[in-house]
């Protein structure tokens, strides 16, 4: 009776000795050489939110236009009327808008002129009427396919009076 | 019996006002709906001496200018597409930055079908706003919900406060709480 008795103090204290935590659920104990392992379990889930940041460069060069006539108006004493072999047109000196795109996201710029009502007989459109441009994202700063630009031209005549640059309309660039 | 025709005429008399006040009532509302002109904002033609009381300098600006093409302008603009309107405080939170790399001052205007309910002061490169106050009377034409609006950005010389010929416009939504 004893002796049952030191067996069953012995095997306590060896539990004990081993130690507890390996007995808690989801643990295993090596009890033979007092050594314990307990799983680690992990998994992966994302809260993370990814907001759209729009950050476009846009820039313009000096959009200055000149009309100009050369040519001659030859007199016809035949007919008393000028014979017009005359040649007009336009010439631009920085008519180019760029857009630059460094946000998150695709964008599409589009561009408009507006004539002055002064004006209202000259007319703009661009040689893109819009572009898009991929994201930035992965891509380097200066990465080419980020940015892209529109050409103005005019058309139709400015009056003679005016000889100096004066503002005749306004470009809308919408970015989207 | 006099009695009854007492009664009688001011039932009449009270019946007369309730139509006459509801025709006024539907007469006002016909004529909001249909003939009030709304508030015309001008865009300015020169930038608005004060500068923008809500601006901020923007953190980690490097400040480095962009090239800018021989007689034109360089900009920069960072904005998020998402901007809530508290009628109840007459504010717009929303953010706007131009950044140091620009070259020129900037006004951002957010416009509902062609109203301007609001409208910065001068944003020198370098500030940010996340605030900014309706314009007085803006909040009459709001009521709670969701919009399709736009930022207009115009963009003005630094030197001269001329506006640039170049100005941006950016589809944006506007939510609007009490």
């Amino acid at each position: 009776m004893r002796k049952t008795g030191s067996f069953l103090l012995a095997v306590s204290m060896v539990l004990t000795a081993g130690g507890t935590t390996a007995l808690a659920a989801g643990g295993n104990a090596d009890l033979a050489q007092g050594n314990q392992s307990i799983d680690v379990e992990a998994r992966y889930e994302s809260s993370a939110v990814t907001p759209e940041v729009y950050s476009v460069d846009v820039s313009w060069g000096a959009m200055q236009f000149t009309y100009s006539e050369s040519g001659t108006l030859d007199w016809d004493p035949e007919s008393h009327t000028y014979s017009d072999n005359t040649d007009a047109g336009w010439t631009a000196e920085g008519n180019t808008v760029a857009v630059t795109n460094h946000s998150n996201t695709q964008v599409t710029a589009s561009f408009v002129y507006d004539s002055l009502e002064d004006f209202a007989e000259i007319s703009g459109s661009f040689d893109k009427m819009s572009f898009a441009l991929p994201s930035a994202e992965n891509r380097e700063l200066d990465d080419g396919e980020l940015k892209d630009q529109a050409t103005l031209l005019l058309e139709g005549a400015l009056d003679e009076k005016n000889t100096e640059f004066a503002k005749i309309g306004a470009i809308t660039v919408t970015i989207e | 019996m006099e009695e009854q025709k007492a009664k009688r005429n001011i039932t009449r008399m009270l019946l007369i006002l309730f139509i006459v006040a509801a025709a006024a009532a539907i007469a006002v509302i016909v004529w909001a709906l249909y003939f009030r002109k709304p508030e015309v904002v001008l865009s300015p033609d020169y930038a608005p001496r004060e500068e923008e009381p809500y601006a901020e300098d923007i953190p980690d600006d490097s400040g480095e200018k962009l090239t800018s093409p021989e007689g034109g302008g360089s900009v920069s603009i960072t904005y998020s597409r998402n901007v809530s309107v508290d009628l109840g405080e007459r504010r717009a939170a929303l953010h706007f930055a131009n950044p140091g790399k620009s070259n020129q001052d900037m006004v951002v205007q957010i416009v509902i079908r062609d109203n301007v309910i609001v409208q910065s002061g001068t944003l020198k490169p370098g500030k940010q706003v996340d605030s900014l106050e309706l314009l007085d009377g803006a909040e009459e034409q709001l009521t709670e919900g969701t919009y399709e609006g736009g930022f207009n950005v115009l963009y003005y010389d630094p030197e001269s406060g001329e506006k640039a010929v170049v100005n941006t416009e950016i589809p944006i939504q506007i939510t609007v709480s009490k």
